[in-house]
């Protein structure tokens, strides 16, 4: 079997550390796209009644901003709001560069003017097909600026190790093992009872014959590793 | 079936990355994903479009509500990709009985237009379940995922439209007076006259179908996997077991190769030693037992894709339905809900004489009324909090400097743990030949005085030499003291140069008086 498949690609730094990126798919981003479109439009609706009372001055400005809106707006927030437009924000998505690096003015100007590219002439046919078959889901726009849309926070929501008397492991644990440990327990709650403990059970050399149930222990053994205070000390 | 064999990276994602996760497969395993799909159905839309010539939105509109069986197809070859067996075109095609076998009708018909569709596929598809057991397994599943998998269906249809619309402009800037390409995209907002669906349009749509189609049944596949692995910790399962290999639980058949056989229930005749849970017992059990067990439902169904099955294999059913009455096929979940109090009858009846819309309105406002008013309490706290802080005596307690550690570098400083006299202590090591323990006395002895006697804060992360600058800023002898001891402690811990007894001796004698008057407490 070949390499097993992941979305998240790795980008090594000058130091030799491996950074995970997570590229954004087209349907986060198409939702964020409808956000910031939603957004511009609400602005644009708002802004179109008192210009119209301005007559054709107000008319003109109100194309203007409407320029504005749709080509340097989302530029200037991904230069300067940490590479996320309102939608990409409520979508925990963010723009940044190839290497990782966050996003400057130039590359963000880049990528938006070159929006047209990929809304014209089908629109957004070219856009989306470069999407589907790349794996980094690169846009035209983001390809000649080599930019990424990354996911900001990849962790699942909310994880917290239930609360347990501390208990140390029988030996001492290497670094895989006491993250195995520690995922365990704070994924042990969503697992139904039976294979909660099924799966703690499967850790049988750091469990004691005598030390209660299975997942009971291993909960306390995170508990020891995460560095909940004992009774002793308070 | 094992899980080492899984083709996709196992870790509890995001639904969103899941989503993305799910692009990718189908990316990846293209070739076996389209082509037995293109066998299916152009043929189909061809034979259609000969039939009903007159008709091309009637074929369009049966091609798309034929979606689920589409979807099915496309689904069978995921499944086994994902666990390690890529199906040709033939063995696909092969498998058509089981690929079509359970609650086809109802995805056919009332659940055609379920809006997270390519998500409960697999309930039914590759865990066999109907029924109520199916709606159960669906709900569990949908606690997190649903609102993601709503909103992947809703973006598919768009993505959909995308790929139609961009399609059928190519064409319209290709029109070069022979009507080639239709003109209802272009149209749109024209009027509808009765050709404004043609043929073209049909086979544009089957190519917007066909694009976007493997890729939302992926990403639904890739996002019930994700809800899979996150209830089960199959990743998990992984790691402990290497934690506990050779030792543990060899003679237990694990609840999860139960699931999985069910997941991959199609297995148990083409691929024998993938439908196998437990490599450490080969042949022990055959793995049609496995495949059967979590098919409950009604009886008339399994022996129709089940050729082995026999309806009295009465302990794997019941351990099927301990599996299914455990919380994790669904359980309850507290709801709060507001429900209004005081005037409003028990039993809903409403007071004669107000009207229906009134009553709306009045209930509404009642309702910004009291919300006015705890807004209002709100508020009144906050000003009165501000203006306790702000006008209060001592608005804060002062901010206490930390308590000193009692540690630095991994060593012990505070004071309890040095001898009264440390110079002497120091001297007393040296001349029993333990001149690493006399240097190392020094040095805490100095330090010690630098953070307990003349509380200087040093920052997390400080290097010796840093200590030695802000010990030089604080106390003159102290830090020319520690500026000639730490060379020498230097090459003693991280070299294993011990300098000469001399040295050390001559160190002794200048450490700083101060360290013999007993340091007090901060």
């Amino acid at each position: 079997m070949s390499v097993p498949i992941d979305q998240r690609i790795g980008v090594a730094t000058p130091e030799g550390i491996e950074l995970l990126l997570e590229p954004a798919g087209p349907v986060p981003r198409a939702i964020a796209w409808l956000v910031d479109f939603l957004w511009r439009f609400g602005v644009l609706v708002v802004l179109a009644f008192p210009l119209m009372a301005m007559g054709e001055f107000g008319a003109g400005l109100w194309f203007l901003t409407w320029f504005l809106l749709e080509w340097l707006a989302p530029a200037a927030f991904e230069a300067f709001n940490d590479g996320a437009t309102p939608g990409k924000r409520a979508m925990g998505l963010r723009v940044v560069r190839d290497d990782g690096a966050p996003l400057t003015w130039r590359p963000a100007l880049t990528r938006n003017l070159l929006r047209f590219a990929d809304f014209l002439p089908m629109l957004y046919l070219g856009g989306l097909l470069s999407m589907l078959v790349q794996r980094e889901h690169k846009r035209l726009g983001d390809m000649v600026a080599g930019t990424l849309v990354v996911h900001v926070d990849t962790r699942p929501p909310g994880r917290r190790i239930p609360a347990a008397a501390p208990l140390p492991p029988p030996r001492p644990l290497t670094l895989a093992e006491a993250r195995t440990v520690l995922d365990y327990a704070e994924r042990a709650p969503l697992f139904g009872a039976a294979r909660a403990t099924e799966l703690a059970d499967l850790a049988a050399p750091l469990l004691r014959p005598d030390g209660g149930p299975a997942p009971e222990q291993l909960i306390r053994i995170a508990n020891h590793l995460a560095g909940a205070p004992s009774h002793a000390s308070g | 079936m094992q899980l080492d064999k899984v083709a996709i990276t196992l870790r509890p994602r995001s639904a969103w990355t899941a989503i993305d996760l799910g692009f990718r497969m189908a990316a990846t395993w293209a070739r076996a994903l389209w082509l037995p799909w293109l066998v299916l159905i152009l043929p189909l839309a061809l034979a259609l479009t000969l039939a009903l010539p007159t008709h091309p939105l009637v074929v369009a509109l049966i091609l798309w509500w034929l979606k689920p069986l589409w979807d099915r197809v496309l689904l069978h070859v995921l499944a086994r990709a994902t666990f390690g067996a890529t199906p040709g075109i033939i063995d696909t095609l092969l498998a058509w009985r089981e690929i079509l076998s359970p609650d086809l009708f109802a995805q056919l018909s009332w659940r055609r237009l379920d809006p997270a569709r390519a998500f409960h596929l697999p309930v039914a598809q590759l865990e066999r379940q109907s029924g109520a057991d199916a709606g159960r397994r669906r709900r569990l599943l949908r606690q997190r995922s649903g609102t993601h998998a709503a909103a992947l269906t809703l973006v598919a249809v768009n993505l959909e439209m995308v790929v139609y619309t961009g399609l059928a402009t190519i064409g319209a800037f290709l029109d070069t007076g022979v009507q080639l390409f239709p003109q209802a995209a272009v149209d749109a907002f024209g009027e509808f006259d009765a050709e404004w669906w043609t043929a073209t349009d049909t086979l544009l749509w089957l190519l917007a179908i066909l694009v976007i189609e493997p890729f939302y049944v992926a990403a639904g596949f890739a996002l019930y996997l994700n809800r899979r692995i996150e209830l089960e910790g199959w990743d998990l399962e992984l790691a402990l077991r290497r934690i506990g290999s050779g030792t543990s639980a060899a003679g237990r058949q694990p609840m999860l190769a139960w699931l999985l056989a069910a997941l991959l229930v199609g297995l148990a005749g083409g691929m024998p030693d993938a439908a196998h849970a437990q490599p450490e017992q080969p042949g022990e059990s055959p793995p049609t037992v496995e495949a059967e067990v979590l098919v409950v439902g009604k009886p008339g169904d399994e022996a129709a894709h089940s050729p082995g099955w026999t309806p009295q294999a009465t302990p794997a059913r019941a351990a099927a339905e301990a599996i299914l009455a455990d919380p994790a096929f669904g359980g309850s979940r507290e709801r709060m809900r507001w429900r209004p109090i005081g005037d409003a009858d028990k039993d809903g009846r409403r007071p004669p004489g107000g009207s229906w819309l009134g009553e709306v309105f009045g209930f509404l406002a009642e309702g910004i009324r009291i919300l006015a008013w705890l807004g209002l309490a709100a508020l009144i706290v906050a000003v009165v909090l501000a203006l306790v802080r702000r006008l209060g005596p001592s608005p804060l307690p002062e901010r206490r400097a930390a308590p000193p550690p009692p540690t630095l570098f991994g060593l012990r400083i505070d004071p309890a743990s040095l001898p009264d006299d440390v110079a002497a202590a120091a001297r007393a090591a040296l001349a029993e030949g333990r001149a690493r323990e006399a240097l190392s006395l020094l040095y805490r002895g100095v330090l010690s005085q630098l953070v307990h006697r003349l509380a200087v804060v040093v920052p997390r992360g400080a290097t010796e030499s840093e200590v030695g600058r802000l010990a030089a800023r604080t106390e003159p002898v102290l830090g020319s003291f520690l500026g000639d001891l730490l060379p020498a402690w230097s090459a003693a811990a991280y070299a294993g140069r011990v300098p000469e007894a001399a040295q050390i001796a001559a160190l002794c004698e200048r450490y700083p008086a101060a360290a013999v008057a007993p340091p007090e407490a901060p």
